[in-house]
């Protein structure tokens, strides 16, 4: 996390690499939950740790979307979608100039 | 690169046949010399367009070409095999009259040019100045002519309208006035045409009301003898000034004492005075035109003649039998098949020379020569041989060679491009047909089935063929394969790049050349159109609409009876479209050509005319319907500079106008000189742009907006300014207004997207600047979705910079692609020729003084005034553009590449690409070695698959 911090927002290729990983951290502890849980069976309070482990990696996954956004890597302003505007239909139609 | 010279004014041939060179000076201010054997500018020298730089007088000795410029005041002399300049001299001013060689003891020393009050002398080797003298003044005295041969003195006739002529002799070595005669002429109103010097300076001028010719001898007469025409049975045509010409052989010798009398436009007669008697030597009907030449001790007369149909058996007189009858039935000089004669008659007695005919066919109907200029040699068995120069109507340069050919041509109509498009060249036979298929209706799976098996067959028929043509010509030497472009084999290329550029000229003739080669393809002859009309082009149907033909209309409107028609035809092929267009019985104002089509998918073209009328075209019923359905959304602008008013006109459903707004800028003040619209063509990819926090700043694009500007009255420095207003043409709102305080025209402007850039004379710094105006809806649209002009409660923000520019510019466009996605450039003409490429993120108005961390993540340039010339950037490189006008630009199939055609007197065409060719692979790209890698990436995983596999076997056995 301290990594994170220092490693700015600025985009380049190593925090750029270290953000994926955090994002992806999360979600492959999230895949392999079936597993995770397995390993738990013999425990008594299965349910708690089970939801734990699942709000800590989600926590780390909103953690490295919060950093996304910090770096401006999601799509969320209107100038994102900037590209895809269509040109407005024009209403009227004039021509004409100096007589000639 | 074609390089023209324009219309000639002045012409010379060497009088050698084995001379190569033909110098001209022409109506566009250009000296220039021509290869004769091929037509090729071997020199060309333009001076200014404006009056400063017309060419007066143009005088040939031996290598020296002497040209007179600027009405008299410049005086310059040409090394006619190089074209280098041997020396210039500035005289005094004064309105030019005429100029002559003057030479003494068979050697000609000096030019004497005559100017309404002196008459100076100066020395052809150097230009120095001999002597100059005032002419003695009198109440309504002018100086009209120039002559001497070779005698020591130099005669200088004036004339006082209906009273009197007055000849004044100098001597050439001190300029001394060594006789002064005064002869009466009441009948005489000009010497200019009417009066003429034959034989021993022997003054010959004709007169009408009295059908007679007066002569008088320049030395020693002091009355003119009245020698009636009756006797020698000739007749003035009615209305018609007649004219004499007479030709000098030698400066040094006398003139001939033969002459062409021009009785009507079309009948010259061959007359000569020798000795007091004047006799009749040869009558020319139905001759268009005649021409002198001299060839050692020959002198020949050419007669360019109409030739009709021969009728079989008169074989002998058939010329004149033929003249004679074409007399009779036409008046006009225009020949009903196109087809000319040139004869050489020989001056002495007028018998015509055996075998010196040359026919030509002119290929355009309805022109007719204008000029005629002789080259005469003497073959090596004394017979004479010749070469002829023509001009005819429509600016064409024909050099012709016995019997009849052609040596070369040039169109140097093209020196003068009025407007110009670029039409998409159709498609290929293959292609048209997998279009036609689409475009057909479905008749049944199976039908479509084996419709499109047929096609693919043709397709692949002429891909084996061209595989065939390729490997035909692969053996072939490099040298012969041409890929010869004719009107048969054009086809749109892969990317669109090639185009026919359609070109209208101010002579008014049509002109379709290939842009990728520049071939001439067609070319097409308005007869009526007279100079000085005006010319709107348009294009009504594209190429894309196969079955159809492409179709162009041009208005041509006549400035001085003001009547205008439409000439509608195919830009592919040239020729006139089988539509008929509407008549016009009013004078039309402008056009608007509508997006909307009609059942043949021609665009409808809507003319307005001086009752505020609006005609269609084509005005079929489908057409009349959809109008009426969308009329309330149709608005004209008419400006009108001289009133100095702007009006603007609502469309009704019966296709009447009424006026919906006035805009009055003062006409004593301020002046409009341009109104600029934007081209319809145009497409904006992007909406805004994205500022350095991530807002968006929209921009204003306003598809009706007008840039006006305007010039001030007052040209003194201190008070002039130009005015920009920017308008909106539904409404009439004024959405900016400026006035640029000391600054003064020409100004340039070009119009685009959400920017208005104008370039201007600042008079108080003395130097060239650039404003441009950007203008801005903020951060939020006020409608995504539709433009409505009528429908804008908020002003547009408007930003505006100045920039330095440290040339002057002749013309100015912006590029424009297919899609707009590609960055644009200023395309700047500059008077050396050259064209600048200018990218437009220079010219932006958030250019910010003090840049900050947010315009720094924008891309945005640091402020500095100054735009600089980086000789890099130009776009033509060493093919420089002479007295360019205008600059043409068109998108192609690529969206990183635009078309330009700049125009003026050469025509160059190139294509740029704003934002580098970021569509097209480069010309170094490695297609072996990624092929090579790729394959053999293919074959490395085959090979380990099937050792993985032998070895996952080996792992099982164990």
């Amino acid at each position: 996390l301290f990594i994170m911090y220092m490693a700015g927002n600025t985009i380049s290729i190593f925090p750029a690499m270290m953000v994926c990983m955090m994002a992806w951290r999360p979600l492959q502890a999230l895949m392999s939950l079936s597993a995770t849980l397995k390993a738990l069976e013999s425990s008594s309070r299965r349910a708690l740790q089970g939801l734990v482990f699942l709000v800590g990696n989600g926590l780390g996954l909103a953690l490295a979307l919060y950093k996304c956004q910090a770096m401006g890597l999601l799509p969320t302003r209107p100038s994102d979608w900037l590209a895809f505007v269509a040109p407005p239909q024009r209403m009227e139609f004039t021509g004409g100039g100096l007589i000639l | 690169r074609q390089q023209y010279v324009g219309k000639l004014k002045f012409a010379s041939l060497e009088a050698s046949q084995g001379s190569k060179k033909l110098v001209v000076a022409t109506e566009k201010n250009v000296v220039a010399a021509l290869n004769s054997r091929s037509g090729d500018i071997l020199w060309r020298h333009v001076d200014k367009g404006t009056p400063e730089g017309v060419i007066d007088a143009m005088l040939i000795h031996g290598q020296d070409a002497i040209t007179v410029s600027n009405a008299g005041r410049i005086l310059r002399s040409w090394e006619t095999n190089i074209g280098g300049l041997n020396w210039e001299t500035s005289l005094d001013a004064g309105s030019f009259q005429a100029a002559g060689l003057v030479g003494l003891q068979d050697v000609v020393k000096y030019v004497a040019v005559l100017k309404k009050a002196a008459l100076s002398l100066l020395y052809l080797s150097n230009g120095h100045q001999k002597w100059a003298e005032h002419l003695p003044e009198n109440e309504g005295m002018q100086y009209q002519m120039l002559y001497s041969h070779g005698t020591g003195v130099i005669h200088v006739i004036g004339i006082v309208p209906q009273s009197h002529l007055n000849i004044l002799t100098f001597n050439v070595e001190d300029g001394e006035i060594t006789k002064q005669s005064r002869v009466a002429a009441p009948w005489l109103k000009t010497l200019n045409g009417a009066c003429s010097v034959v034989g021993e300076a022997v003054l010959v001028c004709v007169d009408t009301d009295s059908h007679s010719l007066y002569v008088c001898s320049l030395e020693t007469e002091q009355e003119m003898k009245q020698i009636p025409l009756q006797s020698l049975d000739l007749e003035f045509a009615d209305g018609f000034q007649p004219r004499i010409l007479a030709t000098q052989p030698h400066v040094v010798g006398a003139s001939r004492t033969q002459f062409f009398l021009q009785l009507s436009p079309s009948h010259f007669s061959l007359l000569q005075y020798k000795h007091g008697l004047l006799s009749h030597l040869r009558d020319f009907q139905q001759a268009a035109l005649v021409s002198f030449a001299t060839t050692g001790e020959k002198t020949v007369a050419a007669v360019l003649t109409c030739r009709s149909e021969l009728k079989p058996g008169s074989a002998e007189g058939v010329h004149v039998g033929s003249a004679l009858e074409e007399s009779r039935k036409q008046e006009s000089l225009t020949c009903s098949n196109q087809t000319y004669n040139i004869n050489l008659y020989l001056v002495e007695t007028g018998q015509r020379l055996l075998d010196t005919t040359i026919t030509f066919t002119l290929e355009q109907s309805g022109t007719k020569p204008q000029q005629l200029y002789i080259q005469v040699f003497l073959k090596k068995d004394d017979s004479v041989g010749y070469r002829a120069l023509v001009q005819t109507e429509d600016h064409m340069l024909m050099f012709l060679q016995q019997p009849g050919k052609v040596v070369w041509s040039r169109e140097e109509s093209l020196a003068e491009v009025v407007c110009l498009e670029m039409v998409d060249l159709p498609l290929t036979g293959a292609q048209a047909e997998l279009e036609g298929e689409f475009g057909k209706k479905a008749d049944g799976l199976l039908g479509m089935f084996l419709k499109r098996l047929s096609s693919q067959l043709i397709l692949l028929q002429a891909w084996t063929a061209h595989l065939w043509k390729m490997f035909y010509d692969a053996r072939k030497p490099r040298s012969q394969i041409k890929n010869e472009i004719n009107i048969d084999n054009l086809a749109r290329d892969e990317f669109n790049l090639q185009k026919m550029m359609v070109m209208v000229t101010a002579s008014g003739k049509l002109f379709g050349i290939e842009s990728g080669s520049g071939t001439i393809l067609w070319k097409q002859y308005l007869r009526d159109v007279r100079p000085g009309s005006s010319f709107k082009l348009m294009v009504q149907r594209t190429t894309a609409h196969f079955p159809h033909p492409p179709q162009c209309t041009l208005l041509i409107k006549d400035k001085e009876t003001k009547t205008s028609f439409l000439y509608v035809f195919n830009p592919i092929f040239g020729k006139r479209s089988q539509v008929a267009p509407p008549v016009l019985k009013r004078p039309v104002l402008q056009t608007l050509l509508l997006p909307i089509m009609d059942q043949d998918y021609a665009k409808v073209l809507l003319l307005i005319d001086d009752e505020y009328k609006v005609t269609a075209f084509p005005a079929t019923k489908n057409v009349i319907r959809q109008l009426r359905e969308i009329a309330h959304s149709i608005f004209f602008y008419i400006v009108d500079a001289e009133l100095g008013k702007l009006s603007g006109f609502r469309l009704k459903k019966d296709l009447s106008t009424e006026e919906s707004w006035e805009v009055m800028i003062p006409p004593e003040v301020q002046r409009i000189v341009s109104v600029k619209g934007k081209r319809s063509n145009e497409h904006v990819h992007s909406q805004g742009r994205v500022m350095g926090d991530r807002s968006v700043l929209y921009k204003s694009l306003n598809p009706n907006l007008l840039a006006v500007v305007t010039e001030s009255t007052d040209t003194h420095h201190e008070r002039t300014f130009i005015g920009i207003y920017l308008i909106d043409g539904v409404t009439g709102r004024i959405i900016h207004s400026s006035v640029q305080k000391k600054a003064k025209g020409p100004v340039h402007i070009v119009h685009s997207e959400n920017w208005v850039v104008y370039q201007y004379w600042n008079t108080k710094a003395r130097r060239n600047e650039f404003t441009v105006l950007e203008l801005y809806e903020g951060t939020e649209q006020y409608n995504a979705t539709a433009f409505s002009s009528l429908d804008r409660p908020i002003l547009p923000q408007v930003l505006q910079q100045s920039y330095i520019f440290p040339s002057a510019i002749s013309a100015m466009e912006a590029t424009i692609t297919e899609r707009g996605i590609t960055s644009r450039h200023l395309l700047i003409g500059l008077p050396s020729g050259a064209i600048l490429s200018l990218p437009k993120a220079l010219l932006d108005p958030r250019r910010p003084e003090v840049p900050t961390e947010q315009s720094r993540e924008e891309n945005l340039i640091p402020y500095s005034p100054d735009v600089q010339i980086h000789a890099e950037r130009f776009i033509n490189y060493n093919q420089t553009v002479s007295r360019m006008r205008g600059i043409y630009t068109a998108p192609s199939g690529l969206e990183s590449t635009c078309l330009v055609v700049a125009y003026g007197l050469d025509i160059y065409q190139t294509r740029v690409y704003p934002s580098k060719q970021f569509d097209v692979l480069k010309d170094d790209y490695d297609y072996v070695l990624i092929s090579s890698v790729l394959f053999g990436l293919v074959f490395a995983t085959m090979i380990t698959k099937r050792l993985a596999q032998v070895k996952l076997l080996n792992r099982a056995w164990r």
